[in-house]
């Protein structure tokens, strides 16, 4: 008697529900995910939630768009996602770090595709990473930084810390020894703070003004292509490198921080739809709303559109075979 | 006026105290949740605080966070399930209170406790403000290292009858913890080529399986949590309250416990807890034994885990450093409010600081008064059958594991480990051990190597760590000579179980791949995990030593073959859990969450009420299904951020 119950229960209700899904818009109709290849919280989840905000508003459909952390190996476990597994019909975008195009072609075992392959939408922001060291600390100039022994604190291998600290000890020849495994800047901030170590690379305009670094910090360098006219004055590391090789394949590493916070498509998706997002995504940057809301959360914008990001990241890819494996050699 | 009047008035306004309300709302029912937590609560709670100002901003957040800790004591207490990885250590003595139908006395203690120790926590943290830069600039990276080993000390406190074992798990959990990108190479261990693995273990599913589906697997077997019909009693909970009251000294241990251990980044909820119940453990004060229901082992991790966010606080406040992973998620609306943490906070943003502590000391007020007011009905749960308790449960374990990444490998993790669980409390290998281990691995590993390439080896000369052997191998002494006293006073030892076997040459294997597969791998991430196997490998040895000559002549083989036939039988019975668990991610995977959830639960229903001797009513099984169904989609179909896959059936 109960059995019979329960089995007509379930199919009258497999019925039902079954005419109510299929009559109802599914759950993620109508929604466009934005996957960041970081965990909830940083940089680029604050960046992430902030484009989702805005960027459904200049696609056809005001579709909104949910923000899904995939957090692993510096957003390269979430760019490997995008090549393999992920829908190529406008429904998945991603939020990366731009290193992970360098990665393609300096260590193909780990990041094993190829970078123009993807469907670039238009970066967000770009500015010169910074090398600083604690106020108390006897280095105050470029000639100290090089030719001094101290320590520069780092987080992981593959993090832009210890990639941009790499780049100054290898290229430039300079003495001081790089200790890894900080969980971030704020971790290596306090670390230099109470003498353990002297300070890092890698550090961005907004972390050294708004992140609060300037009050403990002082700026000894940059690494930067395209410098602003209100940083003139720092030292430019790219311009003492005199070898033409270390200083191409520098600037190929450099090259990559002229589009931060870079979104794009899986490969494969059909053109007209990466085009729709190129353009919804230029309207938005373009946006008076847009970059007042940045200017209120204090996000320091410096957008490049998706056909300017896909050429950066050809020349990046097409470079001399002598160049990448240098490069390669110098970020190590 | 002041800065203290001035956080008061910012505090007092209409708007930050509703803010601080619905934060503390939303907190209490993430804490319900199995499989949620602080983070998921600030990443949906930080997007709506944009466009407020700073004060109802953090009344929000922090409502939210202070008081997830209180309220996942309920299925914690009522089904085994820890709401939160903050209430593992609550599920010992907890449920088997409930089981003892007195699930009530268990809430009053669990939450006066969880109320005094968040008071004590927001305490701290306002006393530590003039002293908290100074003292956080005083500790070194040795000195963390030292902290993160005397976690493990404690391995010895949650070890049980049989040390080793305890050792065995710890140990176990450490080597777990080393799946993933490393990152001192940039090589990955273990992840046997997925992507799923490079992070690591995800730690939340990790203890849901490992203590969640235990509790619902021995469920299984039983026709409701508390076994009894007879009706609650009100005055149990007045009990509980007066219990917390006479263990007045343990609270505060406990609370200055979890705001110190709160305050080291790398120290998770997981550890204070368990180190919490282990200052518990050490008198039971003529109660019944740990793991039986001693209130004692319920009052003191509650206490210590709510202290803990007043502890966070502190490096998160003082140098934009979170200690713990939702801190960092707070860290982001602090820049979104344009502050910035360090020196500013102790001086022109004084106020926005004490009114953190001013949230803290609310939230917990109102949540634990909140969660004391539900005491009485939510203790009836205790007598609802099992059979509804079982699928409702499984619902959202499942939906709870599987929003952490929305991958069918969350179910694969979660069922791995919840068989791990149940074959764990079988065979008495605490997995209290395996958690410390687990979460303490990579603390250690990761000081370690910032202390060794930042001063050598000078860091053994750093007096916290020498502290810190002395201490250490005092107590391995006072304890070794501990057991060998209980072990001649005991009788001959229980009959040896062949699952032991079966996991010593486990174990044994585990070991040689590990050895075997970090051998090509760079020296910075071979070192550990080739230790941790070695060391692993000789206590395995010594176990087996133990077991197989030293016991031997006074313990024959477990061979009674219809004990062995009935101990499978019911195994398989348990086994159903998990079967269930990924039939039902299966489900929700091929024709979505609203059609999954009810025919889920009145299949699971229908299926056990063949069995049970007193079936679910028609009644009960479809209000069950139908307020599943609408519950479960309003938090992970509506509320939650997480993109679920499209069903297959309908694309």
């Amino acid at each position: 008697m109960k059995s019979s119950f329960f089995q007509t229960m379930l199919t009258g209700l497999q019925a039902a529900i079954g005419v109510l899904v299929l009559t109802a818009p599914a759950l993620a109709e109508g929604s466009v995910t934005l996957k960041v290849g970081y965990g909830p919280g940083g940089g680029y989840d604050l960046m992430a939630r902030f484009v989702a905000e805005h960027l459904g508003g200049f696609l056809p459909g005001h579709p909104d768009i949910v923000v899904q952390n995939v957090d692993g190996a510096g957003s390269l476990k979430l760019a490997m996602m995008m090549v393999g597994s992920e829908p190529k019909d406008g429904s998945v975008i991603a939020l990366i770090n731009p290193v992970v195009a360098f990665a393609t072609v300096s260590t193909p075992e780990l990041a094993s595709f190829d970078a123009n392959s993807l469907g670039w939408i238009g970066s967000l922001s770009g500015s010169p990473q910074l090398c600083t060291v604690s106020r108390n600390s006897p280095i105050e100039t470029v000639e100290d930084f090089l030719g001094r022994d101290f320590i520069l604190g780092a987080s992981g291998k593959s993090s832009t810390t210890y990639v941009m600290a790499a780049l100054v000890k290898n290229a430039l020849h300079a003495r001081f020894s790089l200790v890894t495994g900080f969980k971030g800047l704020a971790e290596i901030g306090l670390a230099s703070e109470r003498g353990e170590i002297a300070g890092s690379c890698g550090n961005s305009l907004t972390a050294y003004t708004a992140g609060g670094l300037s009050q403990t910090n002082r700026i000894i360098g940059q690494w930067a292509l395209e410098v602003p006219e209100s940083m003139k004055d720092i030292p430019s590391f790219l311009e003492l490198i005199t070898d033409p090789v270390d200083h191409a394949a520098a600037k190929l590493i450099v090259d990559t921080l002229r589009f931060q916070h870079p979104l794009h498509l899986p490969p494969g998706t059909p053109p007209d739809i990466v085009e729709t997002y190129r353009k919804a995504f230029d309207a938005m940057v373009a946006d008076p709303g847009f970059r007042a809301d940045a200017a209120s959360r204090k996000l320091v914008l410096n957008a490049k559109s998706g056909e300017t990001v896909a050429g950066i990241v050809r020349a990046l890819t097409g470079a001399d075979k002598a160049v990448i494996d240098r490069a390669g050699e110098l970020s190590k | 006026m002041d800065a203290w009047t001035t956080a008061i008035a910012g505090v007092t306004e209409p708007f930050t105290l509703l803010m601080l309300v619905c934060g503390v709302v939303v907190g209490l029912v993430i804490g319900v949740i199995p499989g949620l937590g602080g983070i998921f609560g600030m990443a949906l709670l930080v997007p709506l605080t944009y466009t407020m100002d700073s004060y109802a901003a953090f009344a929000l957040l922090l409502g939210m966070g202070s008081v997830i800790t209180t309220s996942d004591t309920i299925p914690a207490v009522l089904i085994g399930v820890p709401g939160s990885i903050g209430a593992i250590a609550t599920v010992e003595d907890g449920f088997p209170l409930a089981r003892q139908n007195q699930a009530a006395r268990a809430f009053g203690a669990a939450y006066s406790a969880s109320l005094i120790g968040g008071l004590f926590g927001a305490l701290v943290l306002a006393l530590s403000i003039p002293v908290m830069r100074p003292l956080m600039l005083l500790l070194k990276s040795p000195d963390f290292l030292a902290i993160s080993l005397f976690g493990l000390f404690f391995v010895a406190m949650l070890a049980g009858p049989q040390p080793l074992k305890g050792v065995i798990a710890a140990l176990g959990g450490v080597l777990m913890s080393f799946v993933g990108i490393d990152d001192q190479s940039a090589v990955a261990r273990f992840t046997f080529g997925t992507l799923y693995l490079w992070d690591g273990l995800p730690i939340g599913i990790v203890f849901l399986g490992l203590f969640g589906l235990p509790a619902l697997m021995d469920l299984s077997r039983r026709t409701s949590i508390s076994g009894a019909t007879a009706s609650m009693r009100p005055s149990s909970m007045l009990v509980g309250l007066k219990d917390t009251l006479r263990e007045w000294r343990l609270v505060l241990q406990c609370s200055s416990l979890g705001s110190m251990l709160g305050a080291i980044p790398g120290i998770g909820l997981p550890v204070i807890e368990w180190v919490a119940y282990g200052m518990a453990k050490r008198d039971r004060k003529g109660g019944p034994e740990f793991g039986e229901g001693n209130i004692r082992g319920v009052i003191g991790p509650e206490s210590a885990n709510n202290a803990k966010e007043g502890g966070s606080l502190i490096p998160t406040i003082a140098f934009g450093l979170p200690g713990s992973a939702t801190m960092s998620i707070l860290l982001g609306a602090f820049m979104v409010q344009g502050l910035v943490p360090g020196p500013a906070m102790m001086t022109t943003n004084l106020p926005i600081t004490y009114s953190l502590i001013l949230f803290v000391a609310l939230a917990n007020i109102l949540g634990a008064s909140l969660c004391l007011g539900l005491t009485n009905p939510l203790a009836r749960i205790a007598l609802l059958p099992s059979t509804i308790i079982i699928p409702v449960a499984l619902v959202f374990v499942t939906l709870g594991a599987f929003q952490t990444h929305a991958s069918f490998a969350d179910i694969v993790v979660l069922v791995g480990f919840g068989i791990l669980g149940h074959f764990m409390a079988q065979g008495n290998w605490p997995r209290a051990a395996f958690s410390l281990g687990f979460v303490l691995g990579p603390s250690i590993e990761r000081y370690f190597f910032l202390s060794y390439q930042i001063v050598g080896t000078d860091w053994i000369y750093r007096p916290s760590i020498q502290a810190l052997i002395l201490l250490g191998g005092a107590f391995a002494i006072r304890k070794t000579l501990a057991w060998r006293r209980a072990r001649r006073a005991a009788s001959a030892p229980g009959a040896h179980r062949i699952s032991d076997m079966v996991a010593i040459a486990l174990l044994s294997a585990a070991c040689i791949f590990v050895i075997v597969d970090t051998w090509s791998m760079p020296d910075g991430a071979r070192r550990f995990p080739t230790f941790t196997a070695i060391l692993l490998l000789v206590v395995v040895a010594a176990l087996a030593w133990q077991m197989f000559l030293r016991d031997r002549p006074r313990a024959p083989w477990a061979s009674d073959a219809t004990a062995r036939l009935a101990r499978r039988n019911e195994t398989m019975k348990r086994m159903l859990v998990p079967v269930h668990c990924v039939l039902f991610a299966s489900l929700v995977m091929l024709a979505g969450l609203v059609v999954a959830v009810p025919i889920f639960v009145l299949t699971v229903i229908w299926s056990r009420n063949r069995l049970a001797e007193q079936p679910t009513g028609r009644a009960a099984a479809v209000i069950a299904a139908l307020s599943t169904t609408a519950l479960s989609y309003g938090i992970f179909g509506w509320l939650i951020s997480v993109p679920w896959p499209r069903p297959l059936l309908w694309f």
